[in-house]
């Protein structure tokens, strides 16, 4: 009887009553200083490894774009630019950037078709996303972007805040002790939350400046005109115009 | 004491069954990837939503940021035109509810994606091509057609959230998305003397083209030389597997009609909007009418009964050139 509680609560806090930890990833590693590095971006298995919402903070001075796209789309975008690449490395929750290099200075990132979603600001952004595009079908993994405006060096911190949903080791333990049918009767134990910050603080080689441009701005179109479809034989032939007979007379007289 | 190990047999049983159970529950949340069938689509729902209205809410004064291809050429000309006369008609708003959005998975640049566009107040839906050149550019409306009436677009073949795009020279339909499109610009150029002909059906759009061009070689041949030639735009065919194992070929036709002298004195006065795009009022010497026809196809499977059909289809001048 006992094996058949230890074994029910261990199934429970092992599924549906999984409790969940928060964990925040910061690095204090800072790349070489030497060039300008105008984005930072996640690594394409970075959030694809977490479980849950991901919450992206990033700070500097200037404007500050927090954007968030496929890994694909996101390393297709970066690509040729000076890239930061933050890699989770071990399961303690550090982040490690490495710098590749490229070019110092590419278009505004804001605003690109390519972003699932996007935050800015001026001096700070942040972002909730989900670790990939969605439960559906074609989902795919997600990767962050981060940058000023391009030209301007990226912010110098960058912050992930994610919820984790390991097992806990007491439903392990549980149902171990369920296992031995009351041979031996553990406790176990709590698996306990806890908050791990990595922060990536990178060099701020040049001073962050100019405004993020928004998407285009919004000149409504004051009519939808008639189409110009060929659409029956009423619709007048649009943009197409046959020499009026007037020019005919005209080259005619032209001729005399 | 019997009963007793029965039931331990069974806990262990059970336990062993729970554990596997939780293994498989904590890997699965470890290894989250790409798990979902079916490819990834180019543009999310999201994306596609914000794309058209950065499409409809297009600056005019830089048309380029949201058009593209056949489509900035005929509305930068169609602007030209309306700042001289003003009683110029205005191309269909690229605007409305999507009845229809298509999009092929997320590979290689250019990507591009289909939609239909439902205007309301009574105006005819358009077909619009949207398209990104690359991974920093956006996507730009490159060609748009109306919906003709009477007809629906045919279902397309859909794979998860994408559909099915085709290669130019697809085989199993009744003539290649290239074919049917270098097929359709002969009919506009050859009318009923084309071979292509009896493969298409009837259309306004075949029957409007036509009938014009004759009427302008009737009315200058007396003293112009007159020629009307169509040709496939280069890169601009995009065409996708429709349910019917069928494609839809959408594709933009270069138009270039040309009026030539036949003799010293013959002097041709241009209309008000082709003098806007010509900068003057006469040609001495001839001229050349450029226009974009974008064309929607519904090409069969190879074995239908049916004919190529087109299912929308625009028109617009481009430029108009004076020798």
């Amino acid at each position: 009887m006992l094996a058949v509680v230890l074994l029910a609560a261990g199934a429970l806090l092992a599924t549906v009553a999984r409790p969940s930890r928060e964990v925040s990833a910061t690095a204090a590693a800072t790349p070489s200083a030497a060039a300008a590095v105008p984005l930072v971006v996640t690594d394409a298995s970075l959030l694809a490894g977490l479980d849950g919402t991901v919450r992206v903070r990033a700070s500097g001075s200037g404007p500050v774009l927090v954007a968030v796209g496929t890994a694909a789309d996101v390393a297709a975008w970066a690509q040729g630019a000076a890239t930061t690449t933050l890699t989770r490395s071990g399961d303690d929750g550090s982040l490690t950037p490495t710098t590749s290099e490229g070019e110092a200075e590419v278009p505004d990132p804001a605003g690109s078709d390519l972003w699932t979603a996007q935050a800015t600001g001026t001096g700070s952004a942040e972002l909730t996303t989900e670790p990939t595009t969605g439960p559906g079908a074609g989902s795919a993994p997600l990767s962050v972007l981060v940058a000023s405006d391009g030209t301007a060096a990226t912010p110098t911190d960058v912050e992930l805040v994610w919820s984790e949903h390991p097992v806990p080791l007491l439903a392990w333990a549980l149902l171990g002790a369920g296992a031995l049918v009351g041979l031996l009767a553990l406790r176990g134990v709590g698996g306990r939350a806890r908050r791990e910050a990595v922060v990536v603080t990178l060099p701020q080689t040049r001073p962050a400046t100019g405004p993020v441009p928004d998407l285009e701005p919004a000149p409504a179109p004051a009519t939808a005109p008639a189409p110009e479809a060929p659409a029956d034989g009423a619709t007048e032939p649009v943009l197409l115009r046959r020499p009026r007979g007037s020019d005919r007379r005209r080259d005619r007289r032209s001729l005399r | 004491m019997r009963s007793t190990t029965a039931a331990q047999r069974a806990a262990a049983l059970a336990a062993a069954g729970l554990l596997i159970a939780v293994a498989g529950c904590s890997t699965g949340s470890e290894a989250a990837g790409p798990a979902a069938s079916g490819p990834v689509p180019a543009v999310a729902a999201a994306q596609v939503s914000r794309v058209l209205t950065a499409v409809d809410q297009v600056d005019p004064e830089a048309l380029d940021g949201r058009l593209g291809g056949a489509e900035l050429d005929v509305r930068r000309a169609a602007q030209t035109v309306r700042a001289q006369v003003a009683t110029a008609p205005e191309p269909a708003a690229l605007a409305g509810r999507p009845l229809m959005v298509a999009v092929p998975p997320a590979g290689e640049w250019p990507r591009w994606f289909v939609t239909a566009l439902e205007p309301g107040s009574g105006a005819v839906p358009q077909v619009v091509v949207l398209e990104q050149a690359g991974p920093r550019d956006p996507y730009r409306a490159v060609a748009s057609a109306a919906v003709l009436p009477g007809v629906s677009l045919p279902a397309l073949a859909q794979d998860g959230a994408t559909v099915e795009p085709l290669p130019a020279d697809a085989t199993g339909l009744l003539a290649t998305p290239a074919d049917a499109l270098s097929g359709y610009a002969d009919v506009l150029t050859q009318g009923g003397a084309s071979s292509a002909a009896a493969t298409f059906a009837d259309d306004a759009l075949r029957d409007q083209v036509l009938s014009e061009q004759q009427a302008e070689r009737d009315g200058v041949s007396e003293f112009v030389e007159y020629t009307a030639a169509h040709a496939p735009r280069e890169g601009a065919l995009w065409s996708l597997r429709t349910a019917d194992g069928g494609a839809l070929v959408l594709g933009v036709l270069s138009g270039t009609r040309s009026f030539t002298p036949r003799g010293v004195g013959v002097s041709q006065t241009l209309p008000a909007d082709l003098a806007a795009l010509a900068g003057r009022a006469d040609a001495p010497d001839g001229l050349e009418v450029r226009t974009a026809e974008v064309v929607v196809l519904h090409v069969p499977a190879v074995g239908a009964a049916e004919r190529v059909s087109l299912v929308a289809g625009a028109r617009g001048t481009t430029g108009v050139e004076v020798r």
